[in-house]
């Protein structure tokens, strides 16, 4: 009967056939035929079917819509849902408790997810935002050795010119050359020290996004002694007076002018530089090194690779660069080449040489660490919510009984129990919100980094959270909805005592099994990690760290009218001239051997030059020999033939026994030769082994040597009980009379060896709050599990009493089942924790053992959290009155 | 509100009592576009009649089945009086206000 609709397009009617109401869909449909077969005639079959399709598409809207099958909300009734909410609000109204433990434990889960969330995303966002961002690398060097790596994040002075020259599919490449703390000079008045400083060519302003707001980039960057500053520099530098045009004086030698302002650089970069600098025609440094192949000295180099050239290739290149220019010696065993570093990873990536120089990278392992601290916050949050829910269960049995006999069915109820969870959920994450919101300054505080709080109204967070409350909401909801709306109303009316349920007791116990493993866990980690964070922090070192003060010295020359100026100061013990303190990262490192430096088994040692004081400040144990005097360098003196020359050193215990010179007698006289000037140097004494680097690396060679030219830090050790700000403007006061040009800046030791374990610090402060939320969370669920289970026995209690039952027998009663639970949670726990933690601390050279008492403690804390918990309210149902809860039956 | 006609409920209204019999959503669509010289879809036309029918300002019912458009019946619109009504007040409501604008010449 119908004429043939051949050529409609199928799968439009398809949909509108699905998607259509009944009662709609011969008008519409008879409507588009219709229009159809005129257009087929009017404009061809091409534009007809177009025509139809966008018809179709047309009518899904809400009109065709509002009275179809899925329109969900058309079929419950408005009145049922009101009434719903209505009930469901007057319930939360009346279970203040419950509705309080469910929102408390719920919301602190959240929080501390939300936290977590935008603290990983802050670190991966890092420089995430430049606009080419996925193109740009940093061409890191590589030095091989015996399979031995060493990365660092410069490149040598030459390598971005060649680059420039020899590989023309690279057309953007920048240098940047971050500098530490720089003496800056306005006008003839201020003086002070300027961080960030960033030595720039115009090539990386193509490369990162530096907002450049006034004045010319490129132009000021390709002209000597010209500056870009930030605003926040320039308004430091100059106040609120215009800053281009200006100049100031940069280390006390350079006039520079400012030529630029560009906006302050955002928090997650690693280059937050406070100004961009072009070079200095006139440094020696830069003169001396323009063809130096094998020197690397801080300056990084950027490039830009074009669509579709492989790393790998640019790398191989680049490998043929420092063949010709590097690997040019055969017996050299040490080899260089050149690794391409992608943007995105230099902020997680602290093998190569800590990431950065300004910005240390993370360790990719604390944020998988911390996303598994909030996913066991969060399960926790949510088994609390279904063991409390289910728990309940049997009080609402009633209810459900009720409704099933006045015709609600199973989805209905389900719904209703499924909305209540969500209502909580979404009014535990407002608060989370909230919470979360608040608490970023206080995070940004612990952790020292510039999170901005605003990043958790950013779409991409708020609909990822908005997506994950949907799971978790559905999954904590849906196990106790099903179990109540599960109820047999005959059943559930009629009795009037509890409702068991052996099922869902056992999963509640599981559950709380599980709970108090993870914070059982939790906490033997939390007890291992602190006490070796106490270790970093208390280890004998090998030398004295207390009272001493480094200064940098800007002129060795005048090292000795400094000297005598300290000297006089009553306050000061002693003061020593050294390279380096025995900690901090100042010393050098070199080869050593016992004949020939080019050998394959060549070995590192670290040098330290430091004058004859050295050893008594820092207390330095002796253990045979003599330390190195001044006279010594009498030895090296250039009057001498080169081969008469035997500069003497002190050693420590770690080089004999690599060198294999035997006992520390034994080793006295031996000679061997160093990578410095291919001396032969001498042993005239031997030292125990201190720690010179940091607790994560093991001891390593060392030596010390007094030679002069080098001595560029004054080691000051101040009498013990001094009034300390007096003293340092007493030193201060000597120094301006000899520096006048010079800032005065100094560390105290301790602090200085203290900062090597900030960063773990900080970490390890922010685990400490989450571990301890995620041990509130678990003892609200317990306490809300043993509030019912004691009001469920309220009678029992009540006849035991009467027969003759004591407290504390009662007590027992009340609290022995969850305390075997709390058993077996720690038996599962301690394992676990010990060989998690066990992986953990084979991350540290110096690390400490595994005690017996760390688990017996752990576990006598839980269980005394968990008693102290439970008892609440086992010790107010024991001492209830019997006739209060016997009399109503 | 619900007793007020839109401007484009009204545009459609006036279509339905121009094409009289056989008004269904392709005839008024049809009209529509002649008269007012502008494009619309078809899904407007269908919602502005199901909306005007729940303001009472027309019925409708389904019209017989034919060999056309594939054995679909088509639904057929009629005004009422009371949309009639409304038609015609809210054309008495402009000629008063035009009456009361001074002729202006350009």
């Amino acid at each position: 009967m119908s004429q043939p609709l051949t050529d409609l397009p199928k799968w439009a009617n398809r949909f509108l056939e699905w998607y259509c109401p009944a009662d709609l869909l011969e008008e519409i449909q008879g409507d588009l035929y219709e229009s159809f077969e005129i257009n087929l005639a009017d404009q061809g079959p091409k534009r007809a079917k177009q025509l139809f399709a966008w018809e179709v598409l047309r009518f899904f809207n809400y009109s065709t819509l509002k009275n179809h099958k899925f329109w969900i909300l058309q079929q419950i009734h408005l009145a049922m849902i009101t009434k719903h909410l209505q009930f469901i609000f007057r319930r939360l109204k009346k279970q203040k408790l419950h509705t309080s433990l469910h929102l408390l434990g719920l919301s602190i889960g959240l929080t501390v997810c939300l936290l977590i969330g935008l603290f990983i995303f802050h670190e991966l966002s890092y420089d995430g935002y430049h606009s080419n961002a996925n193109q740009i690398y940093r061409v890191n060097q590589v030095w091989e050795e015996e399979a031995e790596i060493s990365l660092d994040y410069s490149a040598p002075y030459p390598l971005p010119i060649a680059i420039r020259e020899e590989l023309p599919d690279i057309h953007q490449v920048g240098v940047a050359y971050p500098q530490s703390e720089r003496v800056i000079e306005i006008e003839g008045e201020k003086r002070f020290k300027q961080d960030h400083i960033l030595m720039a060519d115009a090539g990386l302003l193509e490369i990162f996004d530096f907002k450049i707001i006034r004045g010319n980039g490129k132009e000021a960057l390709s002209t000597p002694n010209k500056a870009i500053l930030s605003q926040a520099t320039a308004k430091k530098f100059f106040g609120d007076a215009d800053p281009l045009g200006k100049t100031f004086l940069y280390q006390n030698k350079y006039t520079v002018e400012v030529a630029g302002i560009m906006k302050n650089p955002p928090s997650n970069t690693h280059l937050p530089a406070s100004m961009l600098l072009s070079y200095f025609p006139q440094s020696k440094f830069i003169l001396g090194n323009l063809e130096n192949w094998s020197l690397t000295f801080g300056a990084s180099t950027y490039i830009v690779l074009p669509e579709g050239v492989e790393p790998a290739a640019v790398e191989s290149s680049l490998r043929a660069m420092y063949d010709t220019h590097v690997n040019d010696e055969e017996e050299d065993p040490e080899v260089a080449y050149a690794k391409l570093q992608a943007l995105e990873n230099i902020h997680l990536e602290p093998t190569v040489d800590g990431g950065s120089k300004w910005v240390d990278a993370i360790n990719p392992v604390w944020l998988w660490f911390f996303s598994g601290i909030s996913l066991l916050v969060l399960i926790l949050a949510c088994i609390n919510f279904i063991n409390l829910s289910t728990a309940q269960a049997l009080t609402r049995a009633k209810e459900v009984g009720v409704r099933k006999a006045i015709g609600a069915n199973r989805t209905q109820l389900v719904t209703q129990f499924l909305s209540e969870a969500f209502i909580l959920i979404v009014a535990s994450s407002m608060i989370a919100y909230i919470l979360a919101y608040s608490s970023v300054p206080w995070i940004n505080d612990l952790l020292e980094k510039n999170i901005d709080a605003r990043l958790l109204l950013r779409p991409v967070i708020l609909f990822s959270f908005l997506g994950f409350l949907l799971i978790t909401g559905f999954l904590t909801g849906i196990y106790p909805a099903w179990l109540i709306s599960r109820f047999q109303p005959a059943e559930s009316i009629k009795s009037s005592s509890s409702y068991s349920d052996r099922q869902s007791n056992f999963l509640r116990k599981a559950l709380v099994v599980a709970q108090f493993s993870i914070s059982g866990a939790l906490l033997v980690a939390l007890l291992i990690m602190s006490q070796q964070m106490s270790l970093f922090h208390n280890k004998n070192l090998g030398f004295d760290k207390k009272n001493i003060i480094t200064i940098d010295m800007p002129d060795v020359e005048k090292n000795e009218v400094f000297q005598r100026g300290i000297q006089q100061l009553p306050q000061v013990e002693s003061i020593s001239f050294a390279l380096a303190a025995p900690a901090g990262d100042d010393s050098w490192t070199t080869n050593m051997h016992l004949t020939d430096l080019d050998a394959p088994d060549r070995q590192d040692v670290r040098v330290i030059w430091a004058d004859e004081q050295y050893d008594d400040l820092y207390g330095l144990e002796l253990l045979s020999g003599r330390f190195t005097t001044n006279q010594d360098t009498i030895y090296t003196s250039r009057s001498l033939p080169k081969e008469e020359r035997r500069p003497k050193v002190v050693v420590n215990e770690k080089l004999i026994k690599s060198m294999q010179f035997g006992s520390p007698e034994e080793a006295l006289g031996k000679r061997f030769v160093i990578g410095m000037n291919d001396w032969k140097v001498e042993i005239v004494g031997v030292m125990a082994d201190f720690n010179i680097s940091s607790l994560h690396e093991a001891i390593e060679p060392l030596l010390i040597s007094p030679f002069g030219n080098y001595q560029w830090q004054a080691n000051i050790k101040l009498k013990a009980g001094q009034d300390i700000p007096s003293t340092l403007a007493s030193i201060n006061s000597e120094w301006e009379d000899i520096f006048p040009k010079y800032v005065y800046g100094f560390n105290f030791l301790d602090e200085t060896i203290e900062r090597y374990y900030e960063g773990e610090g900080r970490l390890y402060g922010l685990f400490k709050i989450f571990a301890f939320l995620a041990l509130l969370i678990s003892c609200l669920g317990l306490w809300g599990l043993a509030t019912f289970a004691a009001v469920q026995r309220t009678k029992e209690i009540g006849i035991r009493k009467v027969l003759g039952a004591s407290l504390s027998q009662l007590i027992v009663l009340l609290s022995k089942d969850f305390i075997r639970l709390i058993g077996i949670s720690l038996v599962v726990a301690i394992p676990l924790a010990w060989y998690g933690m066990n992986k953990w601390l084979q991350n540290f050279a110096y690390s400490i053992d595994m005690k017996w008492w760390f688990f017996a403690l752990s576990a006598i804390i839980v269980l005394s959290i968990a008693l102290f918990t439970i008892s609440f309210q086992s010790i107010r149902t024991a001492r209830l009155n019997p006739i209060s809860s016997l009399r109503n039956e | 509100m619900a007793d007020r006609l839109g401007n484009l409920e009204e545009m459609v209204l006036l279509m339905v009592v121009l094409v009289k019999e056989e008004a269904y959503g392709v005839l008024v669509r049809e009209a529509y576009m002649e008269q007012y010289k502008q494009e619309i879809s078809l899904s407007a036309i269908h919602t502005v009649l199901r909306r005007l029918e729940e303001k009472g300002f027309l019925v409708s019912e389904l019209g017989g089945a034919s060999a056309e458009r594939g054995g679909r019946r088509k639904r057929l619109y009629s005004v009422t009086a009371f949309g009639y009504k409304k038609l015609t007040e809210y054309q008495e409501e402009r000629n008063r206000i035009w009456s009361l604008i001074p002729k202006l010449k350009f």
